[in-house]
């Protein structure tokens, strides 16, 4: 999973960029500061599916960054800086050494991570979901 | 101080929400062909078709596995997650959503009705178009199935434990309290975009620094011309009485009538 490649297929309008940015490092920060990453990598070691944990996990550090924000977040930058987060924590894990997360893991991840966004920020995902069953009439 | 997660402090609306996932749907669509998932690809098809206007072609395609069968709308939403390589135009994407959430179709119509019509944008809704119902928050620190903390709501309760973050920074209250723009510049320094203002800076500072050195270089080239001529036209120095030893050889200088005592 090249991160970079994805990265660079988010598409977000230059005005909600710095914002962005600021979200993804902070969230970082949180994920790889020095109080918080040993008890990051401890729970990476903790029973459960790397999916699961990923993308609960990262889920989690967002909403958590959005009530702090005192809802001065832009909501539309939410599930992009959550994919960046997730894939650098990914990438992070395999790189060190701490953990083999599959690409197929990742897939389930982001999947969890969207659901888990979904349902963390309160809101009815039912719409998607609908979308995604329709069947277009003929 | 409660579980950070269990609720939402500020209003999310759904088109926010949505909206961000219009903006990462590109991204979706390519994680879900690499990690062959096909609930990605779907989701990156048809929201992210929304956000990019249809990369041409490659919207139609995820517009179109609404109504496919399964087994095709996988297919269609491969094909299109390649093809939106090609990008678009994100004024166009935002005209898209934006448009969509004014109006009140029914969920589908307006992606159709853009894939359809060679990118032309429809009055139609799309998926923005409903206005559903705030949803509830329910408590992700807790596994519903198995009824036990999940590993984010260990570590989340960990994050979130005030207490123990406050007491370790004490002066991450004061700047949680204040934002997530004052929370990330104090978790993480300066940002790149704050970089790269930095680098701008330094590119500005650096002109008028080379504006300044030519400056000043004109001025001393201004400077020795001034000297050269004068001293060539002017035998000031070749007064009588006061042969110039230091007068340079030169055209002029050698030209002119000698002075003589």
């Amino acid at each position: 999973m090249n991160v970079q490649e994805i990265q660079d297929k988010i598409q977000l309008p230059p005005e909600l960029q710095d914002a962005y940015t600021r979200v993804v490092a902070a969230g970082m920060k949180i994920l790889f500061s020095k109080q918080t990453h040993k008890m990051m990598l401890d729970q990476l070691q903790a029973p459960g599916s790397n999916a699961e944990k990923l993308g609960q996990g990262i889920a989690k550090v967002m909403v958590y960054m959005f009530n702090e924000s005192n809802g001065t977040m832009p909501q539309e930058i939410i599930v992009p800086a959550a994919m960046l987060l997730l894939l650098k924590a990914a990438d992070f894990v395999n790189q060190s050494g701490k953990g083999n997360i599959s690409d197929e893991e990742i897939g389930q991840a982001m999947e969890i991570l969207i659901d888990s966004l979904f349902d963390g920020l309160g809101v009815d995902r039912g719409e998607l979901d609908a979308a995604m069953t329709q069947e277009m009439p003929a | 101080m409660p579980p950070v997660i269990a609720a939402v402090v500020g209003v999310v609306a759904k088109i926010g929400v949505m909206q961000s996932l219009a903006y990462a749907g590109t991204a979706m669509s390519t994680v879900g062909a690499v990690t062959k998932n096909p609930k990605l690809m779907k989701i990156g098809a048809i929201v992210g078709g929304i956000g990019t206007l249809g990369g041409m072609g490659a919207f139609g395609a995820g517009a179109k596995t609404l109504g496919m069968s399964s087994a095709a709308k996988t297919a269609a939403a491969s094909k299109a997650a390649t093809a939106y390589g090609a990008g678009a135009s994100q004024s166009l994407s935002r005209q898209a959503i934006s448009g969509t959430a004014e109006r009140t179709l029914a969920p589908g119509a307006g992606v159709r009705a853009i894939g359809a019509g060679g990118g032309q944008l429809s009055k139609s809704a799309g998926l923005l178009g409903k206005v559903l119902p705030p949803g509830v928050a329910p408590n992700l620190l807790v596994d519903s199935a198995r009824q036990a903390p999940t590993f984010m709501g260990k570590v989340g309760n960990a994050l979130t434990a005030t207490g123990k973050m406050i007491k370790d920074n004490p002066e991450l209250a004061t700047v949680i309290a204040s934002g997530t723009g004052e929370l990330a510049n104090f978790l993480s320094g300066k940002t790149d975009a704050e970089i790269r203002e930095m680098e701008s800076q330094i590119d500005v500072n650096d002109a008028n620094a080379q504006k300044t050195l030519f400056a000043i270089s004109e001025e001393k080239r201004r400077r020795q011309n001034l000297n050269q001529g004068y001293l060539t036209v002017n035998p000031v120095i070749s007064l009588p009485g006061q042969p110039n030893p230091y007068q340079p050889p030169g055209l002029l200088a050698q030209n002119m009538p000698k002075v003589t005592t």
